[in-house]
């Protein structure tokens, strides 16, 4: 059962892991130690795309490493929903490295290996989260990130750290204990296993046991930040900018959303959810979440709040397109996670470059910035663009997916919220950029001298570019996404 | 020789500890001594598990009486089952780690009264050895009494406030014991045998008359009694808190753990024939007892600032899961309540060894004291961690497993006031632990000057702390593995 194609698999949570120690050992050098880190981060996507290219000539074998519970297997395995993960993580992990490299130098921040060391544990816990074959495994995963990503929170160690530290682990492991636990529990004992794709849940009684198995699901994977449940994001962003990048584009947000659809999708399945009618849940839900989120975007003016606030919205955006249960919606909304990944990290990291070089971090104090820092400022334009959805930017087309599959399930009043919010993020982010190039100066402000430095700028450039690049060849993430949701409606569709 | 492997496990320390008493109050002398029979003692466990494994149950007459077939016999007998080798094993290595990690703190807490302290230890391992290996009720009544004196013995070395706490134990302890043997009493009047397979037999051969139902009665309330369930806890966290630590590390993960045992086999063996149809009319009070003892330990432990006394209230809220596991008429239940008695014992010896490493790298064991452990001993904050994520139920830690599979088994049968109680705690355990970890890694070190250089014996114990710590995980990654071979073959539920 075990070929080497599938334990090259395994390498994909290896070989994060296996960095730590090199990290360790270079702690007196930091170029060294970056090295070690950036050439970790090169090798597992090489991995990643040698395996995206075994995965086009024929299906993946799966891995099966013993047992955790009976029948429950620690399985690894990947489908296209896992590349699309894999492949955001991938990709953003050397340039978060180079970025990470730039701002903690900038800001003079201790503890540097530490936190690359906690860096690197997310990402392979994400990997893992990615190539989970079953519930348990991929919960397994999910705490172990859900912990990594504590000392990164709370990176500076003061009082406000701390508090966001508590908000981060009171909602985060609040949900995965008190709701996912019992839920997969549940799921466990009546369906005899949790296999992604082969559940098979009956339950006896529908009605309310099928709507708190959903929602605890929704809300239990508490890092997709669905409306309640989103207040531990706001606040974590005390965290370095870095940090915020990876919490908010690649790992822990992506990391939920994938989540939930895969409890969705995979556990519960289309027509669970459409038998007990629980899907037009998630779908009004989320979409309270999408308006909500938008609405208080509007009103913040610290920038990397109202980044989280975006953040918010487009993760519901997601499982809104998938609770649709038709093609496209599936397509949009899996194609979306990482058409918003480069967006957001675009942001985030002008958000970083802003604090690091301009010390900035308040719109209202952005007044001319725009034209001493023209690469950040470009950067930050598309990844806007990115956000609200509009071309030439992969996030337009994503975006058309998702309203098209409002429609095409006949719910135009959902279509029409959607644009709503677009509007209202449109109404956010165009006076940032407005102000930044068009606002004079205001007298005395002393504003820096050049664009930040190339750590910086550099991979902030290229995630731009990478934004741009997706709108004209999507092709590779549209077939993942396409294929995916082929897989889950031809287990009985809508 | 390998007949008598069985008996020797129990026989080792007993002699040990008479020899030990004569021997003279000289450190270096009693840790060489100490950890050589120890690890005699884990040889022989070993070797007596490799037996079960290779050749089934161990039935072992005591200096071989003959066993009347048919009739009713009264010697003294020994079995070993897999889950007992196991079990045997467990004890040996529990007690061999706890000797080490206690040896630093001999010269502040024990002083020259080293070999009678150490004669007791002795005693109480083999006292355990007997409660695990012995098939007779009367005879696990003498275990039990041996190591319920030889733990009032080694807690009152504590000297202060650990007199009081000793005589609250004597006197609870003493009630717990008379329950049971008063239990007995009811069997033995009724069978006229002692040895556990007849009783089963004879039990279930008869009509369930009211003398079993009061028996089972006796014998469950006096082991609630000894496993600290609340509300019948409250001997235990002063005891534990203020025994000396070299006690504590030995006592704290093995002595409720056997009372836990003691039930699994009163309800599994002796009572097998009747249970399930008693199970129906009693479980659901005692999973709801178990349940709310979960809440209460979970409770009080959060209410404490002293770390030892924390992680002693946390051993009541244990016992309430291992309570509630055994009666959930579920074999799963009973499946994760064996489990979990393992994983507890470790995780429970990690904690007490942490009270030491702490107490020798800071000084002191209360909250406050632990500020700055991160940059103090980076390997004690490191078992810190790792047990924390045991108790809390992070996968994949022994604690995850074992709280997951007594989760199938509430959520099977119906008990969700269980399940209830289980998320609730595990919850409240992560508030414990991260008050505790957030005191260590937010803060600085209170006395910045100079003390920064952490003992020899601080690290040591951090070390030998964080080691035990691990093999939590390598529990976890084998607990299927655990599960199927040496603790499913004897639960006959």
């Amino acid at each position: 059962m075990n070929n080497p194609t599938s334990l090259f698999m395994l390498l994909l949570v290896l070989i994060p892991v296996a960095v730590l120690p090199l990290l360790y050992l270079a702690r007196g050098n930091e170029d060294l130690r970056e090295n070690f880190s950036l050439f970790g981060s090169f090798f597992n996507l090489f991995v990643v795309i040698s395996l995206y290219g075994a995965s086009q000539r024929g299906p993946l074998p799966e891995l099966e490493l013993g047992y955790l519970l009976p029948n429950v297997p620690l399985s690894l395995r990947i489908d296209p929903l896992g590349f699309i993960l894999l492949l955001t993580a991938a990709f953003l992990w050397p340039l978060a490295t180079l970025y990470s490299a730039g701002y903690l130098r900038g800001h003079h921040e201790k503890n540097q290996t530490r936190f690359f060391s906690m860096f690197c544990i997310a990402i392979a816990a994400t990997n893992g989260v990615a190539i989970s074959g079953n519930l348990l495994t991929l919960y397994v995963f999910y705490e172990i990130l859900s912990l990594s990503t504590y000392p990164l929170v709370t990176h500076h160690q003061d009082g406000e750290a701390r508090s966001a530290g508590r908000r981060y682990l009171a909602f985060i492991m609040g949900g995965s204990v008190g709701l996912v636990l019992p839920a997969l529990v549940t799921v466990y004992v009546k369906a005899g296993n949790l296999t992604f794709g082969s559940v098979g849940l009956v339950l006896e009684q529908g009605g309310w046991s099928a709507a708190l198995i959903t929602l605890a699901f929704l809300y239990g994977f508490s890092k997709a930040a669905v409306m309640p449940m989103h207040a531990w994001l706001p606040g974590a962003m005390v965290a370095p900018t870095p940090v915020s990048s990876l919490l908010h584009a690649v790992a822990v947000v992506k990391v939920g959303v994938f989540s939930v659809i895969r409890s969705l999708c995979d556990v519960l399945g289309p027509e669970f959810l459409t038998e007990h009618h629980t899907r037009y849940l998630v779908t009004t839900l989320c979409t309270l979440t999408v308006v909500v989120s938008a609405a208080l975007m509007v009103s913040q003016d610290n920038l990397k709040r109202c980044l989280a606030f975006s953040t918010i919205g487009q993760l519901s955006y997601i499982l809104l397109a998938v609770s649709f249960f038709n093609k496209t919606g599936i397509t949009g909304g899996c194609a979306h996670i990482f058409m918003h990944a480069f967006g957001k990290i675009t942001l985030f990291f002008c958000a970083g470059a802003i604090a690091v070089h301009a010390h900035k971090k308040y719109i209202s104090q952005f007044d001319g910035l725009g034209r001493s820092m023209p690469w950040t400022f470009g950067a930050f334009t598309l990844g806007c663009l990115a956000i609200i959805g509009l071309p030439p930017t992969g996030g337009f087309l994503s975006k058309w997916l998702i309203v098209t599959a409002a429609l095409k399930a006949g719910m135009p009043l959902i279509a029409g919220f959607l644009l709503v919010s677009s509007l209202l993020k449109a109404w956010a982010f165009f006076p940032i950029i407005f102000r930044a190039y068009f606002a004079p100066v205001p007298e005395g402000e002393h504003l820096p001298e050049g664009d930040c430095g190339w750590l910086m700028r550099f991979p902030l450039l290229l995630t731009a570019t990478g934004s741009v690049l997706l709108f004209f060849f999507p092709d590779p993430i549209l077939r993942l996404a396409e294929a995916f949701a082929e897989q889950v409606l031809s287990r009985g569709g809508v | 020789m390998s007949d008598q492997l069985i008996i020797l496990v129990v026989i080792w320390p007993l002699l040990a500890g008479v020899v030990t008493s004569l021997l003279p109050a000289n450190k270096r002398l009693m840790t060489l001594w100490g950890s050589l029979n120890l690890m005699a003692l884990n040889g022989l466990a070993a070797a007596l598990l490799l037996r079960v494994v290779s050749q089934g149950t161990i039935i072992y007459t005591v200096s071989g009486w003959n066993r009347d077939p048919g009739g009713l016999s009264l010697g003294i007998e020994l079995k070993a089952n897999i889950f007992c080798g196991f079990l045997s094993c467990l004890i040996s290595a529990v007690a061999l780690v706890g000797f080490l990690g206690g040896v630093c703190t001999w010269d502040r807490q024990v002083g020259h009264r080293l070999p009678h302290f150490l004669s007791l230890f002795f005693l109480l391992v083999a006292a355990f050895q007997g409660l695990c290996l012995s098939n007779d009720a009367f005879n696990l009544y003498v275990m039990l009494e041996i190591s319920s004196l030889a733990t009032y013995g080694l807690i009152a070395f504590g000297g202060g406030r650990a007199y009081l706490a000793t005589f609250h134990y004597i006197v609870m302890g003493t009630i717990g014991a008379s329950f049971y043997l008063i239990g007995v009493g009811y069997l033995y009047i009724k069978t006229g045998t002692l040895n556990i397979t007849d009783l089963a037999d004879s039990i279930a051969s008869q009509q369930l008359s009211k003398a079993f139902v009061l028996a089972l009665a006796f014998l469950v309330t006096g082991l609630l009694l000894k496993m600290a369930v609340f509300p019948l806890h409250f001997w235990l966290p002063n005891a534990y808190t203020y025994a000396p630590d070299a006690t504590s590390v030995l006592v704290a993960p093995l002595s409720t753990k056997l009372a836990v045992f003691l039930m699994f086999r009163i309800l599994d063996d002796l009572f097998i024939g009747v249970i399930p149809s008693l199970l129906v009319s009693w479980s659901w009070a005692v999973v709801f007892l178990a349940s709310f003892g979960i809440l209460a330990g979970t409770s009080l432990s959060l209410a404490q600032r002293d770390l030892k006394k924390i992680f002693s209230c946390l051993i009541v809220a244990e016992a309430g899961y291992m309570l509630g596991g055994l009666w959930l008429s579920d074999s799963r239940g009973t499946i994760g309540a064996l489990f979990h008695l393992v994983n507890d014992a470790v995780a429970t010896l990690a904690l007490f060894l942490l009270v030491i490493a702490v107490q020798q790298s800071v000084g002191g064991r209360n909250l406050r004291d632990v500020k700055g452990l991160f940059q103090r001993s980076s390997l004690t904050a490191l078992a810190l961690i790792l047990v924390a994520f045991n108790l809390i139920g992070v996968p994949p830690s022994a604690g995850f497993f074992s709280k997951a599979t007594l989760l199938t088994g509430a959520v099977a049968s119906g008990h969700y006031q269980f399940v209830a109680a289980l998320l609730l705690a595990s919850l409240g355990n992560l508030v414990i632990f991260f008050r505790i970890l957030e005191m260590a890694y937010f803060h600085p070190a209170v006395p910045a000057e100079g003390e920064s250089v952490v003992s020899v014996d601080g690290q040591r114990a951090g070390a030998l702390a964080a080691a035990v710590a691990a093999s939590l995980y390598l529990i976890g990654l084998s607990s299927y593995n655990i599960m199927e071979i040496f603790i499913k073959p004897v639960v006959s539920l």
